[in-house]
């Protein structure tokens, strides 16, 4: 066989496996500055730290070990359910990796001990009662961030150690953590759509919702039960049901930039709290992924370049109306530097 | 311990804290900048900065297969690989307008030689299983929605609702103990479980009452 007949042979394959990984880069990996991924991460930590404040894990110690039924992971790591005074000490713990992956110091440690505490403490409660899901977007963000360079800007490890954590301008380095944990909260609500699509077809969005308000109502607080017949008794449920289902198969459109994220995330998190005010189920921790969504960089240029004009225009107001008196003012850019 | 110990202890620390010590100096550059006139610096590794590079891209990759894979697989799967879900909550619903049928739970409590039945639905000697907690602990998702939502793992058998029983009423005798608002109260000596029907969701703002309709489980203490 000549060399230029397997050259031409390998030719498309080649040049298809080129194409594909151009894609796979250019989605995966956008250039980004280090200060989206840093300052994305601090909001993230502090957010989980904020919203998981109240949770108690120790009520989960020391309980019958006959009411312990192990989901198929535990089986696999063998998983052994803690002692109450353990448990106060592994939550302490849990909150201190939190802080310290909000500070950025030692943040791959800090995001991994955060990462596989969240696993341990949270699926504790589903030994003893059934699985939720609330908390998988949160173990696989810290698993991303344990995994990436995120403390290069806005940490403390960027202050103490700058050769490790230097950044060094827009990386794709910096891109990929943000696309990832944007892909985790999409897809939570497109597996979701799909999985009752399959379960139940499209009529789901017609009747759906009724049927689970009327069941919520049942074992409701007497607040949730306003709601719930205010939403029974005021709004057309079958058009609120399927406007939900639509807009989880139309969640993925929020990894697209401009027009389609800022109409879908914001709706995608009104439908999360109108869950929480009538169900009562507790997805805000997932806001934590949310702020990955934004161009920080960018947006601090924008506002320092607003905030500079309107800084201008002042002066140049203050100097008109006091035309004798001429005070010197440094312009905007050396002061926000 | 001998003095030989020590010493063999002393130099099994030194040489740690030597070989930590050259890991730092060849990672970490002095933390102050670079100053002009200095020269082109050339910053000194364990690996080199191109191979931490790569090694970083195929970690990044691994990480975005297995994430974005395993929620995919799961998906396509409709199959809980937890972490990795479908997300199948609420994904199937009862119509409102019919019958539907849950868990009664209920304590027995001896009283001048005879048993008596004692709801423990709403009782707070099973702190922290509430109502809700306590027919997911029974396995009720996975019996009313057939295993398509919660509970999917679980095999439900006599054995199953057997033990789960005997964590309640253990659960509920040891709260029982300690709390001194139910000094007078009787412990659990059995459970029962029943299947509950009640009528339908129509009539909202009358409190619904279930029928036993049949007896899943039992358990007494002397078994």
């Amino acid at each position: 066989m000549s060399d230029s007949g397997a050259l031409q042979r390998n030719g498309p394959i080649r040049a298809a496996w080129l194409g594909i990984r151009k894609a796979w880069e250019r989605f995966w990996y956008p250039p980004t500055e280090p200060f989206d991924i840093g300052f994305a991460r601090f909001l993230f930590f502090a957010w989980v730290l904020y919203s998981t404040w109240g949770r108690n894990f120790v009520m989960w110690g020391d309980l019958p070990i006959e009411l312990f039924y192990p989901m198929p992971y535990m089986k696999l790591v063998n998983y052994q359910p803690a002692s109450a005074s353990t448990l106060e000490i592994l939550e302490v713990i849990w909150r201190g990796s939190l802080f310290l992956g909000c500070i950025g110091f030692l943040t791959r440690l800090s995001a991994l001990v955060g990462c596989v505490l969240t696993m341990y403490l949270w699926t504790l409660g589903f030994g003893y009662t059934q699985e939720a899901h609330g908390s998988i977007p949160l173990i696989f963000g810290m698993f991303v961030l344990a995994a990436s360079r995120s403390a290069d800007a806005f940490s403390v490890d960027s202050l103490l150690f700058r050769s490790r954590y230097r950044a060094r301008g827009a990386s794709p380095n910096y891109g990929w953590p943000a696309r990832v944990i944007c892909c985790v909260y999409v897809l939570m609500f497109f597996a979701s759509a799909i999985t009752k699509l399959r379960n139940t077809g499209i009529e789901w969005g017609f009747h759906a919702l009724t049927d689970i308000f009327h069941g919520k109502w049942m074992g409701a607080s007497p607040s949730r039960r306003w709601a719930l017949d205010f939403f029974l008794d005021h709004f057309p449920m079958p058009v609120l049901g399927m406007g939900a289902l639509l807009l989880e198969l139309a969640a993925p459109l929020a990894l697209l930039r401009g027009i389609p994220r800022v109409v879908i995330l914001p709706l995608l998190m009104t439908m999360q709290l109108g869950i929480y005010s009538t169900m009562g189920l507790d997805f805000r921790p997932t806001f934590a992924l949310i702020p990955f969504f934004v161009p920080w960089s960018r947006l601090r240029r924008v506002l320092s370049e607003k905030v500079g004009s309107v800084y201008s225009r002042c002066i140049a107001m203050l100097q008109a109306k006091n035309p004798s008196k001429r005070v010197s003012i440094p312009p905007w850019d050396k002061l926000s530097q | 311990m001998t003095d030989e110990h020590n010493a063999a202890c002393l130099r099994l620390g030194l040489t740690f804290m030597a070989f930590f010590d050259t890991c730092r100096s060849m990672n970490f550059a002095p933390s102050s900048p670079p100053k002009a006139g200095d020269g082109p610096t050339v910053r000194r590794s364990l690996w080199g900065a191109d191979i931490r590079d790569k090694v970083d891209r195929l970690i990044s990759n691994v990480v975005i297969f297995a994430i974005v894979g395993g929620t995919l697989t799961a998906t396509v799967l409709k199959k809980e690989f937890w972490p990795f879900s479908p997300f199948p909550m609420y994904s199937v619903t009862e119509d409102y307008r019919k019958p539907y049928y849950r868990f009664g739970v209920f304590g027995l409590v001896e009283n001048d030689g005879k048993l008596t039945e004692v709801s423990l639905n709403r009782s707070e000697l099973l702190y922290p299983i509430d109502r809700k907690r306590l027919a997911q602990t029974l396995g009720s998702s996975k019996v009313a929605y057939n295993g398509r939502m919660w509970g999917a793992h679980m095999e439900i058998s006599d054995e199953f609702y057997r033990r789960k029983l005997l964590g309640v009423m253990k659960l509920y005798n040891r709260n029982l103990k300690r709390s001194p608002d139910h000094k007078n109260e009787a412990p659990l000596v059995g459970m029962r479980l029943y299947m509950m029907e009640y009528p339908d969701r129509l009539r909202r703002p009358v409190p619904l009452r279930g029928t036993k309709v049949n007896l899943i489980a039992e358990l007494r203490n002397d078994e």
